[in-house]
């Protein structure tokens, strides 16, 4: 089941008219594209490989070198320049986004010491805290080396949880999982995350996942990446969604 | 079969029983003396508190090694955080090492004696020019190396070029440096060394490299060979010591397999 409310409010992130080129050069990777995302609210993106997912993402993220942005992308009103913690970003590549060198605990507690300037006797309940939540307690003196690909994405969800941002970016975190591990970790990630009040981001290629996680699911067309409908999910079942969902791919694919 | 410290004492009794042998069949002792006569002068001398004992030689080439290496190791990090974050930076240490890192560290000391002349400072300069270039190299292709996700990951945390490298860049290349060092240090003692050799006690005491000539010429050829057996010494010290770092960093960490013997 998806939630049934959402958390009415002013759009914090806004998009409007946003296409984007690898270079001035380059074709057009997306087009024309506009959404937004008010606080707690929960928006998936779908679409084919190559559809410029990943791009959108870069661009809230503020990774904008190499790319070449017209439109507007704003949160709370300010323009979108460059990375900010606020907007905080969970990447696919669980293994890449540790700190080797780090244990499973300052890996977690590492952003906020070295963002909010905390000091580690100070964050470490916290982290404690966040790795009991997603069942890594026993795990916090280990290395990210000695984990599994799971754990490490739930390392990387702890380390989002407690960091205090206005915008959670997901980047197909769990893409490299098996069907098990992601199911598991998909339920575990939305009551985790209830109590947010962060604008969520998640971008996949899993259509039930988009279903069950977002709010509303957001459909990309490919070549360039163009929004081609903003799905509604609220009170309606997941595998409704995903049906719509998989109809709306078809037909692109169709078309192409 | 055997485990590794086994391993090591037998094949090092095979080196010393093949020399032995050696030693005897020649029965020469001023081009080859026996183990137990080379290992009597190796006791002697390093018991001998005089000017003429190893001791001062080898602290004499320890200080010019150790900070030759460390004057080197600056100058190669800041070519590689240069290169790193700047084009220019790139270019100049592409350039640079494709240039001079293939040149043995010896052909540029008659230019160092030409700078410094016959004094301590051309000695550090030799030692600091074979280190640089070999743990530069290495340094900047472990940057290049560090995933562009744990990149991303300090971006997004806000840091700036110069945290992101000594945060992020410098502890996750940890692997390449080590084996910078190592490299660099083994250029730097080899010809710091030959260089000794060459200018002798003008520099100072002398080194290492200044005894095996003096013994030499003092026809002290089981001095000769102690010599060398303490050259041997000091870069298995050495190795030891970066070996113990590596333990307890990166192979710790997962950023480099343990041997699987």
């Amino acid at each position: 089941m998806v939630p049934s409310t959402l958390d009415a409010g002013s759009p914090a992130l806004v998009l409007e008219g946003v296409s984007i080129r690898y270079g001035a050069a380059a074709p057009v990777a997306v087009e024309n594209v506009s959404f937004s995302c008010t606080r707690g609210e929960r928006l998936s993106i779908v679409g084919h490989s190559g559809c410029g997912k990943s791009t959108v993402l870069k661009a809230i993220g503020g990774f904008h070198d190499g790319l070449k942005i017209d439109g507007s992308l704003t949160l709370h009103g300010h323009p979108i320049t460059r990375p900010d913690p606020i907007r905080y970003v969970v990447w696919q590549d669980a293994e890449g986004q540790m700190l080797p060198w780090l244990t499973v605990a300052e890996n977690v507690a590492y952003p906020l010491i070295y963002i909010y300037k905390r000091t580690k006797k100070e964050v470490m309940p916290e982290v404690q805290e966040a790795l009991k939540k997603v069942k890594l307690s026993a795990f916090a003196d280990r290395y990210p080396h000695e984990l599994s690909g799971g754990q490490r994405q739930r390392v990387s969800i702890a380390r989002a949880l407690l960091m205090p941002c206005e915008v959670l970016l997901m980047d197909e975190p769990f893409s490299a999982l098996d069907a098990l591990t992601r199911s598991d970790l998909q339920d575990e990630f939305l009551d985790l995350f209830a109590q947010s009040e962060a604008c969520l981001v998640w971008i996949t290629h899993d259509l039930k996942e988009a279903a069950k996680i977002g709010h509303r699911v957001l459909v990309l067309d490919s070549h360039p990446g163009r929004v081609k409908r903003i799905v509604d999910t609220t009170s309606r079942q997941t595998h409704e969604v995903e049906k719509e969902l998989d109809a709306l791919i078809k037909e692109e694919k169709d078309h192409v | 079969m055997y485990n590794a410290y086994t391993r090591k004492v037998l094949v090092l009794l095979a080196i010393f029983g093949g020399w032995e042998i050696a030693a005897r069949l020649a029965d020469s002792p001023l081009m080859l003396p026996t183990v137990g006569d080379t290992f009597q002068a190796l006791l002697s001398t390093i018991a001998n508190p005089n000017e003429d004992g190893i001791r001062l030689y080898v602290w004499e080439t320890m200080k010019a090694l150790v900070s030759g290496f460390a004057l080197g190791s600056v100058i190669a990090s800041i070519l590689t955080v240069l290169a790193v974050n700047t084009k220019i930076g790139e270019d100049f240490l592409a350039m640079i090492t494709s240039a001079l890192a293939p040149m043995p560290a010896v052909a540029v000391f008659p230019i160092a004696l030409l700078i410094f002349g016959i004094s301590f400072h051309s000695i550090l300069f030799i030692s600091a020019f074979a280190s640089t270039f070999p743990l530069a190299i290495s340094m900047y292709a472990g940057f290049r190396q560090v995933s562009k996700t744990l990149k991303n990951v300090g971006r997004n945390w806000g840091m700036n070029p110069l945290e992101l490298t000594i945060r992020i860049l410098i502890p996750a290349s940890l692997p390449s440096i080590i084996t910078g060092l190592k490299n660099g240090f083994g250029n730097s003692f080899r010809a710091l060394v030959a260089c000794e050799m060459v200018v002798g006690a003008a520099t100072g005491a002398g080194g290492i490299g200044f005894f095996l000539m003096q013994q030499k010429q003092n026809l002290e050829i089981p001095a000769v060979w102690a010599g060398i057996i303490a050259i041997m010494t000091i870069g298995l010290m050495f190795e030891w010591v970066f070996t113990q770092i590596e333990n307890r960093t990166v192979k710790r960490w997962g950023m480099l397999a343990h041997s699987q013997k």
